[in-house]
């Protein structure tokens, strides 16, 4: 049993945030804190805090210093945005008017890569988290799209088009060295590492419709995970490595299902509406995902094993392609 | 008495020579030549007029060509002065639409050619042939709103190369076509109906240069 005690002081502009938690049972304290700083970094004060008591209660840390990544079409054109983790401090990333898709956060957090059609072809680029520093780094002929980073920053993984059909690639982080990794006459799509960078997932219709495989990240060793119903899609790794969360075809409708890693034990966690593009947080706790529940696409959050699903904007529509990202501590 | 018998046989002989004599064989000795100065005359004549009748119809085949060439470039100025040139805010460059080249659709979540959808293809093959010879075009692929972003760019990429594919079967240049795949993104109509997504199936022609 804990307990524990927080205060606040300002002085004018300057704040100090307090805590300290005790273990009731052993009558020991356990942990305590103190934050100073600008009134405006209060929030960022407040989520260390909270992520400490997190720690303290599970054993690891929460998520409250993480951001959301997604696209939103609230100018008329589908744009990148960021989000806190809990739905404030809405910001706008880019604004070229293109059509913009897939944003994905880097592992350090400084980067998101994106697919835009600037230049009249699909071409992935990369932007600083401030929205800065726009630069294009694989455009080849036809399709680079659906960007998915190797734990180590140093590779990414995705569809390029370079041969009259969408094929999984690997390349360096500065576009560098294409290689194909996967063979065979299907359309391959939606790459995603596993947090070991041993593997990746990714969606083939190989079999005549698309269903969820994993290979060895040389593209060796193709294993199929899914094998129920026709549309299988949008696989995402947990960061805990042993499930992925994809989106299902379910009488016309699709839902986020969550899947061993190895193919066993399908969890279906949502029951209305389009659900797609599930994204995990960095603890493996929570799901981001797009939902048309209430209409318009929005992004929405739940537990990993489906409760409390909520949106997370107060935006009315147009959200969808939520990627989440690490812990800014 | 015999000076009479003389005479008359005299007269009988001489009437057996003028009726039997040379003058006729005089005119054995002239008809072969005239009758080969005729022919001659009439195998010139004869060479005259087919000369003339082949002349008659080079001429004839001449003028045909030139006002093949003629109607054709008419077409090709025609066919230039229809294209309308189309920008997007947000996506570099312009290009041009012709009324000419028609769109092709395709069943859901398929990307081959449909036949009934091949004598498009053909048609659209002639007037880059004849219409736009120098016309360099893209084809853009696109998917209905269904189904997830990134399965559909796969879609739409396929459906682009699979009209590609089949125009440079029918002779065009493949370095006159390029593709682009837009998935779900660029939909002709923004409806949620069965009838907006089977427009939204396709594979349209747009001219990056001319």
């Amino acid at each position: 049993m804990l307990a524990g005690e927080a205060s606040l002081e300002s002085d004018g502009l300057n704040v100090r945030l307090r805590f300290h938690l005790i273990d009731l049972v052993e009558k020991k304290p356990l942990v305590g804190k103190q934050y100073e700083g600008h009134l405006q970094s209060l929030r960022t004060m407040v989520h260390r805090m909270a992520d400490e008591v997190v720690l303290q209660f599970t054993g690891e840390k929460g998520v409250h210093t993480t951001k959301i990544a997604y696209v939103s079409l609230q100018t008329g054109n589908k744009e990148i945005y960021t989000v806190d983790f809990d739905g404030a401090n809405v910001k706008q990333i880019t604004q070229n008017q293109s059509i913009n898709l897939s944003p994905v956060w880097s592992p350090d957090g400084k980067k998101i890569a994106f697919t835009s059609y600037l230049r009249r072809n699909p071409d992935l680029y990369l932007v600083g988290m401030d929205g800065k520093d726009v630069r294009r780094f694989s455009f080849s002929s036809g399709l680079n799209a659906s960007p998915s980073w190797s734990p180590d920053g140093k590779q990414i993984a995705l569809m390029m088009g370079v041969e009259g059909k969408s094929d999984i690639f690997v390349v360096d982080a500065n576009g560098d060295n294409p290689k194909k990794l996967t063979k065979g006459h299907g359309n391959e799509a939606s790459p995603s590492w596993s947090p070991d960078g041993k593997r990746i997932a990714f969606v083939s219709d190989r079999s005549g419709a698309p269903q969820i495989y994993t290979m060895a990240s040389d593209g060796s060793d193709v294993r199929r995970l899914t094998y129920e119903g026709n549309y299988n899609t949008n696989p995402s790794w947990s960061p805990k490595g042993d499930r992925i969360a994809f989106c299902a075809r379910v009488g016309g409708r699709f839902e986020i299902f969550t899947i061993g890693k190895d193919g066993a034990g399908p969890q279906r966690l949502t029951h209305s509406g389009d659900n797609e593009n599930p994204t995990w947080s960095p603890d493996g706790r929570y799901i981001a995902f797009s939902s048309t529940r209430m209409g318009s696409s929005r992004i929405f959050t739940m537990n990993a094993n489906g409760f409390n699903q909520r949106p997370l904007t107060q935006a009315k529509g147009g959200e969808s392609s939520p990627s989440w990202s690490r812990r800014f501590e | 008495m015999a000076n009479k018998s003389l005479s008359i046989l005299i007269l009988i002989l001489c009437l057996g020579l003028i009726l039997t004599g040379c003058p006729k064989k005089t005119v054995v000795k002239d008809e072969p030549s005239a009758r080969a100065a005729d022919d001659a005359r009439r195998a010139e004549e004869q060479k005259a007029r087919e000369v003339r009748e082949r002349e008659a119809k080079e001429r004839e085949q001449a003028r045909v060509r030139e006002e093949e060439i003629k109607a054709r470039e008419r077409e090709r100025a025609s066919a230039e002065a229809g294209l309308v040139p189309k920008t997007t805010p947000g996506i570099l460059g312009q290009v041009y639409e012709s009324g000419l080249l028609k769109d092709i659709h395709f069943d859901f979540d398929r990307y081959d050619v449909r036949p009934e959808d091949t004598v498009i293809l053909k048609e659209n093959a002639a007037v880059l042939m004849t219409k736009l010879p120098k016309a360099k075009i893209q084809i853009e692929g696109h998917s209905d709103e269904r189904g997830t972003v990134e399965y559909n760019l796969a879609l739409g990429e396929r459906r682009a190369n699979s009209a590609k594919k089949y125009l440079i079967s029918l002779g065009i240049s493949p370095d006159r076509v390029s593709t682009i795949s837009y998935g779900e993104e660029k939909p002709l109509d923004p409806g949620h109906t069965e009838e907006a997504w089977t427009k939204n199936r396709r594979a349209n022609f747009v001219i990056l240069s001319k």
